[in-house]
């Protein structure tokens, strides 16, 4: 076992002597086994695609994993442990207090919750809470740079970048409010509408979902989910044209978490018009950002220019 | 604000342990864990608390979704363990798998160490222990797997 040379106790030693060879073999038919945190991911339903159908039929064959598996969501492993639960802790004290802030000091819930707790936790916990705000919202990889003439892979062995690939339903935390009875605000409306017409995204029922989510839009123009997936139902029934309007709607309403995935599919409703300079300019602005769409908007860049003939863009 | 408070002294666990599954890590955990209830608190007046710790699930599993398709479309993941398993693979999970004087935290060290191969110091950042516990812990599973193997020496052709 290579990987443990340095790291050999006495008590292993011994073991590893009578039976190094079969724990060698052990490590290499396993060398492709998922790491743990993508096991768990599985499980929690979080991973997508081509990757969940992959570590799902690695943990139907892989009997360590499934070992593995089930002992990390052990309740004596998942626990937290007192220093994780203080960090978090600090991290929302430290929003309390920008809110409290905000409110002049005294008027929210929060900020009586600040003041009762400690100001040494909540000046700690703003420099966390920026580090999360990082961690959540950059791409966990190194920025791609642009793809150059010389990095070029062969567009002949690989499929073309612009596939419609459903998008999964995430929302906004507005937009999933809970309620009690009869929604009543238009938020609570918009919310409840925006559910009943999803329903029909998740089950791939994309005419009925774009029916649903066009009232949902012509309603509450300032949705950004029912634009977006208006858009994407729309993608998904080739009316590649009218999904421009919405997708544009829910660029320019723009929330963050929604920018990169709108910018994508707007691309791909460019790129499938033929509008092949919009389509370049919406992969420009991922190509050259350090989001997760940022590879593969430069890989479409490359696509379109070589169907163009013309040169790269730089 | 002591219903926020309570809320959140009610809800912290289960959010996090929640998290952790989500992310695998648990740096990230508190991340997922820290945003939920910085929702939580931004929304706090229109939420039904009796409704929770749905919505900060919620919340939780949202964000770990756009998390891991940044981080899918960077990396492919293994499809299959590629070789049939050998007569030593099942002999050891079976070992993993029947032994009742082992526990979650014992097999957990094994598998990250013999089939993983990390070392101890990965095994301790991976699990949030120390390093003599890990220590400890691979110490027990030996002296085990060590009396397993020995004891049946014809078995499993080794």
């Amino acid at each position: 076992m290579n990987d443990l040379k340095n790291d050999i106790g006495p008590d292993e030693q011994e073991l590893l002597k009578q039976f190094g060879a079969s724990f060698q073999a052990l490590r290499a038919n396993h060398a492709g086994c998922p790491q743990p945190d993508i096991l768990l991911a599985s499980q929690a339903g979080v991973l997508e695609g081509e990757t969940a159908r992959n570590v799902a039929t690695h943990l139907e064959q892989c009997g360590f994993c499934r070992i593995l598996l089930r002992d990390l969501t052990d309740a004596e492993l998942s626990a937290a442990r007192p220093d994780e639960e203080r960090r978090v802790r600090e991290r929302v004290l430290s929003a309390a207090k920008a809110s409290a802030k905000a409110e002049k000091a005294g008027g929210g819930l929060l900020a009586s919750w600040f003041w009762k707790a400690m100001p040494a936790a909540a000046l700690a916990g703003v420099a966390l809470v920026a580090v999360a705000w990082v961690r959540l919202h950059q791409p966990a990889v190194p920025v791609p740079t642009p793809i150059t003439g010389a990095s070029r892979p062969a567009l002949t062995a690989v499929a073309s970048v612009f596939q419609w690939e459903k998008l999964p339903v995430k929302l906004q935390a507005d937009s999933i409010l809970v309620w009690r009875g009869a929604p009543r605000t238009d938020q609570e409306k918009y919310a409840s509408e925006l559910t009943t017409a999803l329903a029909f995204y998740r089950d791939d029922n994309y005419g009925e979902a774009a029916k649903q989510l066009a009232k949902v839009a012509e309603s509450f123009p300032r949705g950004v989910e029912a634009q977006l997936y208006l858009g994407i139902s729309l993608l998904n029934l080739q009316q590649n044209a009218e999904a421009i309007a919405p997708l544009s709607a829910a660029q320019k309403l723009g929330p963050e978490e929604f920018r990169e995935d709108t910018t994508w599919f707007l691309a791909l409703a460019y790129e499938r018009t033929h509008d092949t300079q919009q389509a370049l300019a919406e992969l420009q602005k991922m190509c050259q950002g350090k989001g997760g769409y940022a590879q593969r908007a430069c890989v479409g860049i490359q696509e379109l220019s070589v169907q163009r003939g013309n040169q790269l863009p730089r | 604000m002591d219903e926020f408070e309570e809320i959140y002294r009610q809800h912290f666990g289960a959010v996090f342990r929640f998290a952790i599954h989500c992310a695998g890590r648990r740096e990230l955990a508190e991340d997922l864990t820290s945003e939920a209830f910085l929702q939580l608190y931004r929304n706090w007046a229109e939420i039904d608390p009796s409704q929770l710790p749905g919505w900060l699930i919620t919340v939780v599993k949202n964000r770990a979704i756009d998390y891991w398709r940044r981080a899918s479309r960077e990396e492919s993941y293994a499809q299959s363990p590629g070789v049939a398993p050998t007569a030593f693979d099942m002999q050891l999970e079976s070992f993993l798998e029947d032994n009742k004087a082992l526990k979650s935290t014992h097999r957990a060290c094994l598998i990250l160490r013999y089939v993983h191969g990390m070392s101890r110091e990965e095994i301790a950042q991976k699990l949030r222990l120390t390093g003599n516990q890990v220590k400890g812990y691979l110490q027990y599973g030996l002296q085990l797997l060590r009396e397993e193997l020995s004891g049946n020496p014809g078995k499993a052709g080794l």
